[in-house]
């Protein structure tokens, strides 16, 4: 499960992208965008999708954050992270993507701490919607825009966008248009983005009363049927995702909400009789199943609705972006990649590794993990599935758990990247956490291990003494076969308190 | 053979009864671990295969015409050296004997069979090479299911008489016309006499999910052939020996130059205890380019289409019992997918022998009577994993029971208790004639229900269902894990070989300190440590002066492997006696040398004592050292060195007895299913390293709760496998997985260490417990498995249109 060879460029503008994208039109396999990869590299690897040039956006900073956009909306760069929407206040800023005049604007002051005023953008819909997206390492990558713009119906943010009348900015070769969510999602990921468009932002509306429910398999799954009930100044939202190839509206149900009917079986009684609930069948559930499921999460939706900002207590916590707390306690500058010219072939390519410099040659196409592995010998880096799943390949990249088999290395220089031979300490001591796993029989076969282990000192970085229902939730995006979990989360119970339940070591 | 409820705790700390840390954490915690992927070796190449996207289909032809052959050699069915096949055999009547070829010979008989491979200077260009390889096919009917409605509504099936399947359109394998390679009919006492007499008849109809072991770490081989004949395969391999052994008769070479090697392995569970056609494909390939090392690294996609899957079952089933809950007769007919080719060198029969032999369980059955069929499909081959059929058969027993309950109007827990073998029944003889050693299935029973709390979670159950309030349920399993099995019960059906034994070999080295060179394998099971741990008590040496080695077929004498939970008794009973031995010989020089009468003499932490001195009077270091170096001091008739080699047999094999129980909650809303509380409870006789043992029960726990609930293996009616990635074949993750609550009672066993199996048990109970929990809690009868939240809300809506819900 290797990619098919691609040329990569990594612009710095949205005008070279758009531009890049129209020379990659003419290419045999087309260009493709890559923004959080968390979709697109597994396709690749699959040889599903073998495009010719690789439009990379992660030098586009200014994409990345959130603002207030006027009293009533907000404003995601369509390359802000999941996990930059899970903690509010938002740390990152997205003052970049307003509208000079626009009233507004970055959500954070320059000490990170929020300041008078601040959080008056915040909308706590998405800290939970993204609490439902995969996990640590997904949420790390993952972006926003991209969500939308792959358009997987099972997915959140195409139904939470639909929910808020999102109005989502589209660059392209002409000047840039605003198309609405409804009209945006066209089918099975098929969207109304041509080639050579892309996504910069996304307006959405903030709901004076939301809830958003959600059934899945597993933790952190594709959702089965999702349900997002928003009260917009616009009217009543109710959304559903995973019944059919987008997210679709149910204006039966949102009638009777405008009308007063705030009754669940009411609202779950039309969300079953209507039309747009017919739904697909597929390994994980049939349509009936679906369909039902649809009305019951519109029922809980009813039961669970939530206010919107300013009334529920939801600031006034200080939170840090968990990018701020790598293992080492180092001050960390945030990535900030540049920009750089197409590449093909085979390249000179320096990578910051467990604090030295190492250099390889690699293709584009070369993951992160094999380039770690294949070239440099740091083969404690595993490769379970190669398709985002398993975890195995968990390393740090700038503190945050990233897939390594769904990262290329192109993409990481210039990052700190750290492995699992970077942990212990220069005196051969081991990282409490590679202790504790060892103590309380945490590891097995050893081969998911590395994954287990570095996922765990960045939880323990970022929550330094989590119970074992938060420990479990935040392990598992990495899969491990032979100990049944038990030892793991002894061992990263045991780790917090010896590392004394707070800072990494 | 009944013990003190704890085993006499050794001597030291870290000696057998001890949790040390385990020898092998350091380097698996580094990144150091050394597994066959980390390998890189000069001038090594690597190999991609081509795999057949048809279920089934003749190959017409292949053009590699694109590609050339010294930068891309293609090898086929064609090429030279090829011409050869695995062929698992056994001495079963009318066992049908069928090749499987290293690549596909003229008919690829399931999707994701390999059909041609390729070497290239990595992966990426490996694969980007297949793309430049055509096949021509010519596509066959497709044959995915093992059993068909005809046969399961035929006369006689469900009480052990189905009829033969008729031939169909186009067999699997020409020999074969019905498809079906093998069936055995188990019969003991007077089946039909008894149902006759019984106070209640129960039948069930249950259908088992494939799948399968999917250890973290794929398959993975490097085989370098160099150009004076010798050939080194570096095989992820749980059988290092058998693959020696194997490949030397296949490729026609002196096993003397075969060298096998198995490091560390990310996970087997039985998948890697076969010797696989890409294996073959492999060595063959090295034969051709001597001097050129080729990987091939199994990635998940190919893991799930290409390596052994299981549990593909159909169970008709009948019970009759007496009016007191006592089981009368059981008979069965089963059918397990063999898949498309019979797994070396287990055979086809490997689930359908285990699921006949053992359908039983722990309970006392007089009057058996069981057809059990290995259907050859166009699906992936099946073959060993955790458990080999039990889980589906304790599934079986206990929907069994749980129906007698019901229709007798009793407790369920009682009807176990008056059908369970007991101590004083012991040694039980099967009806399939295996002897059961153990017996202490009762108290595993109640400790697991003290355990749980089973008395209020019943009260707890009476009252939601009076007051409201999400249904509880609680399920039951009990089961016999047949483990360390000797020559008399040895593993696999009737193959030309006895899996019964394993060599171990001893060593003390000059400098005192202790060198074991194991036949067994580990691929996570901390052989390493326990091996350690045995060998250090026997001996009387510190456990880090004991060094374990195993895997490599040049450096230990023989051993099957790992597989039936076998390491701690046989591989532990051959450490055992070869240390003791040891020791002994160390003894009688020590005695010589320091002029004392060897009975007086005693070795603890490496140094010689005594009787009645409490200073060492010498150390092993000093006994060695004239041992091997100082020949001028051997007394006469000493030989110099210091080491022994043992095999031990253990003849019959040790049972382990388990019992897990659950609570359940169910939304009837969703069909979510909310594990509350698991309770596990085994005998694994002695604990060798507790830690080690609770670590396989949960992780057997985990696994069987994954192929309870959410592994499948979906193949549609073209037998195209619809779950071919890890987003589709879904495997628990630590949110999913309950806190486990595991006890142990050691009762040990009749072997050298007093040690029963405990790899795989913890497998067999999860889907009876699951499915009885689903039935406890709101009378639907669960017969298919996995129990998914789509199946059980259906089920209860239909429950609900019928009122057939209790």
């Amino acid at each position: 499960m290797k990619p098919a060879p691609f040329a990569h460029v990594r612009p710095a503008t949205v005008a070279e992208v758009v531009e890049a994208l129209a020379a990659g039109a003419d290419l045999d396999g087309g260009a493709k965008m890559l923004a959080g990869g968390q979709s697109l590299v597994p396709l690749l690897a699959m040889r599903l999708a073998a495009p010719s040039l690789l439009v990379d956006l992660n030098a586009l900073p200014s994409l990345r954050g959130v603002a207030a956009d006027g009293p009533d909306a907000v404003r995601i760069g369509a390359l802000t992270r999941h996990a930059d929407l899970l903690v509010q206040p938002y740390s990152v800023s997205g003052a970049d993507l307003v509208a000079p005049g626009a009233t507004g604007g970055a959500l954070r002051n320059e000490n990170g701490l929020t300041g008078p005023g601040a959080g008056a953008g915040d909308m706590p819909l998405l800290a939970e919607a993204a609490r439902w997206i995969g996990h640590t390492a997904i949420r790390a990558r993952g972006t926003f825009g991209g969500s939308l713009a792959h358009a997987d119906p099972n997915a959140e943010w195409p139904a939470v966008a639909l929910a808020c009348d999102a109005e989502l900015a589209v660059a392209g070769p002409s000047a840039e248009r605003t198309v609405t969510a409804h009209r945006f999602f066209h089918g099975l990921l098929q969207t109304d983005l041509a080639d050579d468009e892309l996504l910069t932002s996304v307006r959405l509306a903030r709901p004076r009363a939301w809830a958003f429910t959600e059934l899945a398999r597993r933790h952190g799954d594709f959702a089965l049927v999702l349900c997002v009930v928003t009260e917009l100044d616009a009217g009543w939202r109710v959304v559903l995702g995973g019944v059919a190839g987008t997210p679709v509206r149910c204006p039966s149900a949102e009638a009777l909400l405008d009308a007063g009917e705030r009754h669940p079986a009411a609202i779950a009684a039309a969300v079953a009789a209507a039309p747009e609930a017919e739904a697909f069948s597929d390994l994980h559930a049939s349509a009936a199943y679906r369909r039902a499921m649809a009305a019951e999460l519109a029922a809980r939706a009813l039961r669970d609705l939530r206010p919107g900002p300013g009334a529920a207590p939801v600031l006034g916590t200080e939170h840090v972006s968990s990018a701020a707390l790598d293992p080492q306690n180092r001050a960390v500058t945030p990535p900030s990649p540049s920009a750089s010219p197409e590449r093909a072939g085979t390249l000179a390519v320096t990578l910051n590794v467990n604090g030295r410099h190492r250099a390889a040659a690699c293709e584009p196409r070369h993951t992160l993990a094999d380039v770690l592995r294949e070239q440099l010998g740091l083969t404690g880096t595993h490769l379970g599935c190669e398709q985002g799943v398993c975890g195995a390949c968990t390393v740090l990249i700038d503190g945050e758990p990233v897939r390594s088999c769904l990262t290329f290395a192109v993409q990481a220089e210039g990052a700190a990247i750290t492995t699992i031979e970077g942990l212990a300490g220069p005196d051969g001591a081991l990282h409490p956490v590679q202790d504790a796993f060892s103590r309380c029989h945490g590891l097995q076969c050893g081969y998911c291990t590395p994954g287990f282990v570095l996922t765990a000192v960045h939880l323990l970085a970022t929550e330094p003494a989590p119970t074992r229902p938060v420990i479990r939730e935040a392990l598992s995006g990495n899969l491990c076969r032979c100990t049944g979990y038990t030892g793991i989360v002894d061992a990263v119970e045991s780790a917090a308190g010896s590392m004394g339940g707070g800072g990494a070591g | 053979m009944t013990g003190p409820a704890t085993a006499p705790s050794a001597g030291t700390s870290d000696g057998v009864g001890a949790s040390p840390r385990r020898k092998e954490d350091r380097r698996l915690l580094t990144g150091n671990g050394r597994f066959v992927s980390d390998l890189q070796l000069p001038r090594m190449r690597h190999v991609a295969f081509l795999r057949s996207p048809w279920a089934h289909a003749r190959i017409a032809g292949i053009d590699a015409s694109a590609l050339d052959p010294h930068e891309h050699p293609v090898f086929t069915a064609e090429s030279p050296g090829f011409d050869v096949s695995l062929r698992a055999l056994s001495a079963l009547p009318g066992y049908v004997t069928t090749d499987q070829p290293p690549l596909a010979r003229g008919t690829a008989r399931f999707a994701g069979e390999a059909v041609a491979a390729v070497v290239a200077d990595d992966r990426y260009q490996a694969e980007d090479a297949l793309e430049r390889i055509e096949i021509e096919w010519e596509p066959l009917p497709v044959t995915v299911r093992a059993w068909t409605d005809e046969a399961l509504a035929a006369d006689g099936t469900g009480v052990g008489r189905s009829p033969a399947p008729e031939p169909v359109p186009a067999p699997v394998h020409p020999e074969a016309p019905d498809n079906q390679l093998l069936s055995r009919t188990f019969e003991a006492g007077d089946v039909d006499g008894a149902l006759a007499g019984s106070a209640a008849v129960v039948r069930r109809s249950l259908t088992t999910n494939r799948h399968g072991g999917n250890p973290m770490e794929g398959r993975a081989g490097v085989a370098l052939y160099t150009d004076d004949g010798h050939l080194t395969f570096w095989s992820g391999s749980q059988v290092p020996h058998l693959v020696r052994n194997l490949l030397a008769e296949i490729l026609d070479m002196p096993e003397s130059r075969v060298r096998v090697i198995a490091p560390d392995v990310g996970g087997g569970f039985g998948v890697k205890a076969v010797l696989y056609p890409e294996d073959l494909a492999l060595c063959l390939m090295a034969r051709s380019l001597p001097g050129t090392p080729l990987k091939w690294v199994e990635d998940r996609a190919e893991h799930l289409t290409a390596a052994c899957a299981a549990r593909d079952h159909h169970y008709e089933l009948t019970a009759g019992f007496s009016a007191d809950g006592r089981l009368t007769a059981v008979a069965a007919d089963a059918w397990c997918n063999v898949g498309a080719y019979s797994v070396y060198p287990w055979t086809a029969g490997i689930e359908a022998l285990m699921a006949g032999g053992l359908l039983t369980g722990p309970y006392k059955v007089e009057h058996y009577r069981c057809t059990v069929r290995g259907i050859t499909t166009n699906t992936t081959p099946a073959g060993p994993y955790r458990g080999v059929a039990r889980p589906a058969t304790v599934y079986a027993m206990e929907a069994l029971l749980d129906s007698g309950a019901r229709a007798l109007g009793l407790d369920p827990v009682d009807v176990r208790r008056v059908n369970l073998i007991g101590p004083d029944d012991v040694p039980y003889r099967l009806p399939t004639r295996l002897v059961d050693d153990t017996g202490h299935y009762g108290e595993c029973l109640e400790a697991a229900a003290d355990r749980l709390d089973l008395a209020g979670l019943r009260a707890e159950q009476a009252r939601r269902r009076r007051e409201g309030g999400r249904p509880i349920g609680i399920g039951i399993a009990c089961y016999n894990e047949l483990t360390g099995l000797g020559r008399a019960a040895s593993a696999g059906p009737r193959m030309p070989f006895r899996t019964g034994h394993e060599a171990c070999t001893v060593r003390v080295n000059p400098d005192g300190r202790v060198l074991v060179l194991s036949g067994v394998t580990s691929q996570g099971q901390g052989w390493e440590t326990t091996a350690a741990q045995i060998v250090a008590d026997a001996m009387g040496v510190a456990l880090d002066d004991v060094e374990v080695r195993y895997g490599d077929t040049d450096q230990v004498l023989w051993g099957f492997g790992a597989f039936s939970s076998r390491q701690a008794v046989i591989a532990g009973g051959a450490a055992h006696l070869a240390a003791r031995a040891v020791r002994e010989a160390a003894l009688r020089l020590a005695a010589e040398l320091y002029e004392a009468n060897v009975d007086d003499l005693r070795l603890e932490g490496g140094r010689v004592y005594v009787a009645g001195s409490p200073e060492p009077v010498g150390s092993l270091a000093d006994v060695a050292r004239v041992a091997y170096l100082e020949s001028n001091r051997l007394p006469a008739g000493f030989e110099p060195g210091l080491d022994a080699t043992r095999f031990y047999d253990p003849v019959m094999g040790a049972f382990a007895a388990g019992v897990q129980l659950a609570a359940i909650e169910i939304d009837p809303a969703t069909g979510e299913l909310t594990i509350l509380r698991w309770v596990c409870v085994e005998d694994a006789g002695r604990a060798i390293n507790p830690q080690i043992v609770h670590g396989q029960v949960a992780g057997s726990i985990a696994q069987g709760i994954g192929g309870a609930l959410y592994e499948h293996l979906v193949y549609d009616d073209d037998g195209n496998l619809r779950t071919g990635t890890l987003l589709d074949y879904l495997m628990p993750t630590s949110a999913e997985i309950p806190e486990m609550d595991i006890g142990h009672i050691e009762r040990p066993a009749d072997n050298p260490l007093g040690v029963r199996g405990v790899g795989e048990g913890g497998t067999l109970g999860p889907a009876a417990v699951l499915a009885g929990a689903v039935a406890d809690a709101v009378g639907i009868d669960v017969d298919e498995l996995p129990i998914t939240p789509d199946r059980l809300w259906l089920a209860l809506q239909a429950a609900t249109t019928d009122g057939t819900s209790r």
